[in-house]
């Protein structure tokens, strides 16, 4: 994953993450909510917050159509998430995501932007 | 291609412990010629390589020839670390924690349900809940679960849902002591809260089988096993609640090595001493959770048994029912091995292997004390599974551990890619295998070719003497998470 500021890659991230799990386009933003994480380190945080985002959509079946990154310090990430309930009638669901793991996991920065690999366990 | 394994004999590889900096003991791979090569190719001797260092590791890291590549641990991996000296990682168990198998014998013959296999696979795909988010036939209050982590499979037996017969039968009774539901956080309650008596996705099934073959008739007649009987299989774990568990302690060790002195090659080898207050947290919350997935696969066990005799239109005496054994094979269990002529109390580490107890241990059930712990090894669902026995052998070897399946050859993307336009379940019918899974994705990614033929895996245990084959079981119908 790649994005011009950490921020931006935070959302890319999970968006990326919610991909694995069903087609985006089919996701409709019918409520937000804030979700927050908090961890050592960038990789840490990274990894923290998305667990997050599969923690809710596992206990709530809750997919997510888009975050944006509203507060970001070197421990803790705050971001508002839009999203809705599975339907199993629109939402064909293409894997169980178990976690994101620590594996080979990597946030650097480039001269372009921002850089990160996570492996996820399905 | 370059390579640091030394042939010790035809089924054992060493890893020197001049390898790589850090490693403290060697790495023992138990493989054939065959197998070893792709174990080279994938190079998950580099992760053997990497338990070598952990703290207090003893003898040597060892690995199953099931063995690949996993997230820092390889799958198929035994590490033992002393209780007092050591440490205790999530990583070596995984995500899906107590992820293991039961296999059930009945009285039933291949020739009678065979006709009756389609019917049968489709009413336990409708009882039984398969699959991503499957919510559980079983809703739990706060309390309830709290029970159910502290007691196991035996809160599920208390509830009429199985008998004393099938915790003598489970590995541990179904229940280990010292489990601390206060160690484990409210996420984890949370997602265990809908998920009791579910199959789950991913490799997880439940497979009706018959007995096709017997190697060793006088195990086979203990276990009441004889060609042409019907069995049924349960592969599943611990659900959102053991990964939840996983994720948690990895986070907080990840935080705390550091303060203990603890650097590894790969953040998810996460370790704490055994004995601080980290680590025996952790060990609390993992017997929760891994009590949690033995009351899941008794619940399991259950409803399909409830639902066979219904759809058979038979009695339980008909049926005979009679749970074989269930053993975890991602867990970390305190034991005891000798070690150099020295009893040794240690935390044996088994992620996608299996415990494999020799004929006489105490922790066997009485009827299995002649002939060992069986040991049950899923195949594909195309192919064949096995039932095998713990040896002495194996228990001086590798801490009494053997395999735990065919391991994957492919990775799901690639599974996907391989069988594209391809109607899997359709040639899997015309093997007179019945499937069905809850997406086509699951049944492609799930094709045979992606995985190992386990023969080729339990002909290295059987070769190297840490288990005894004793019967092979041919899939008549599964149903697919």
């Amino acid at each position: 994953m790649t994005a011009d500021t950490l921020e931006q890659l935070f959302a890319t991230a999970a968006a990326g993450l919610f991909s694995l799990l069903v087609d985006p386009s089919v996701v409709r933003p019918a409520w937000q909510r804030t979700v927050t994480a908090e961890a050592g380190d960038a990789v840490g945080l990274l990894i923290a917050f998305l667990n997050e985002l599969l923690f809710v959509h596992e206990s709530e079946d809750w997919l997510m159509a888009s975050a944006a990154v509203t507060s970001l310090s070197p421990t803790r990430v705050q971001a508002v998430v839009t999203g809705e309930t599975i339907d199993p009638a629109r939402h064909q669901l293409r894997h169980h995501i178990k976690a994101v793991t620590y594996h080979r996991a990597r946030v650097t920065q480039t001269a372009r932007g921002w850089e990160a690999m996570v492996i996820v366990d399905v | 291609m370059m390579h640091p394994l030394i042939q010790l004999d035809d089924y054992r590889w060493e890893i020197p412990t001049s390898f790589q900096a850090g490693m403290r003991v060697p790495g023992i791979i138990f493989a054939s010629k065959t197998l070893v090569e792709a174990i080279i190719r994938d190079k998950a001797y580099e992760q053997v390589a990497n338990t070598a260092c952990l703290p207090g590791i003893v003898k040597a890291a060892y690995a199953m020839p099931d063995i690949h590549f996993g997230y820092g641990f390889p799958i198929g991996g035994v590490v033992a670390t002393d209780v007092r000296s050591g440490v205790v990682s999530p990583g070596g168990v995984g995500f899906d924690i107590n992820c293991g198998v039961r296999l059930v014998a009945t009285r039933l013959r291949r020739e009678e349900i065979a006709p009756k296999v389609p019917a049968l696979i489709d009413a336990l795909y409708r009882a039984v809940p398969t699959g991503v988010g499957s919510e559980g036939a079983l809703k739990l209050s706060p309390e309830e679960e709290r029970s159910v982590l502290r007691r196991g499979a035996r809160w599920v037996v208390e509830r009429g849902m199985g008998t004393a017969d099938d915790l003598a039968h489970t590995e541990a009774g179904g229940c280990l002591a010292d489990a601390d539901p206060d160690a484990v956080s409210a996420k984890a309650y949370e997602r265990g809260r809908r998920q009791l008596g579910t199959v789950g996705s991913g490799n997880h099934f439940i497979e009706l089988q018959y007995v096709d073959r017997i190697y060793d008739e006088t195990v086979a007649a203990v276990l009441g096993l004889t060609e042409g009987l019907v069995t049924l299989m349960i592969h599943s774990g611990s659900r959102g609640l053991g990964h939840q568990v996983c994720t948690d302690y990895l986070a907080t060790m990840d935080r705390v090595m550091a303060r203990y002195g603890i650097e590894l090659p790969d953040r998810q080898l996460a370790c704490v001493p055994i004995a601080s207050p980290e680590g025996r947290a952790y060990l609390g919350a993992m017997r929760a959770a891994a009590n949690f997935a033995w009351a899941n696969r008794q619940c399991l066990m259950h409803r399909s048994e409830e639902t066979l005799l219904q759809a058979l239109n038979a009695s339980p005496r008909d049926a005979g029912f009679r749970l074989i054994y269930d053993v975890a094979h991602n867990i970390v269990k305190i034991e005891d091995h000798v070690v150099d002529g020295q009893t040794r109390r240690l935390a044996v580490h088994r992620k996608g292997a299996t415990r494999a107890f020799p004929p006489h241990h105490p922790e066997l059930p009485p009827d299995y004390q002649e002939i060992g712990q069986p040991v049950i090894i899923p195949g594909d669902m195309g192919r064949y599974s096995f039932l095998l026995t713990g040896t002495a052998h194996g228990m001086a070897e590798a801490f009494g551990s053997s395999c735990h399946g065919a391991g994957r050859m492919m990775s799901r993307s690639a599974a996907l890619k391989a069988t594209r336009g391809r109607a899997v379940a359709d040639e899997l019918r015309r093997q007179g295998v019945t499937v069905r899974g809850a997406t086509m994705n699951t049944v492609r990614e799930e094709v045979p070719e992606a995985y190992k033929d386990v023969a080729e895996v339990v002909d290295v245990v059987a070769h190297a003497g840490i288990a005894a084959i004793v019967a092979r079981l041919k899939p008549m119908g599964v149903i697919k998470g």
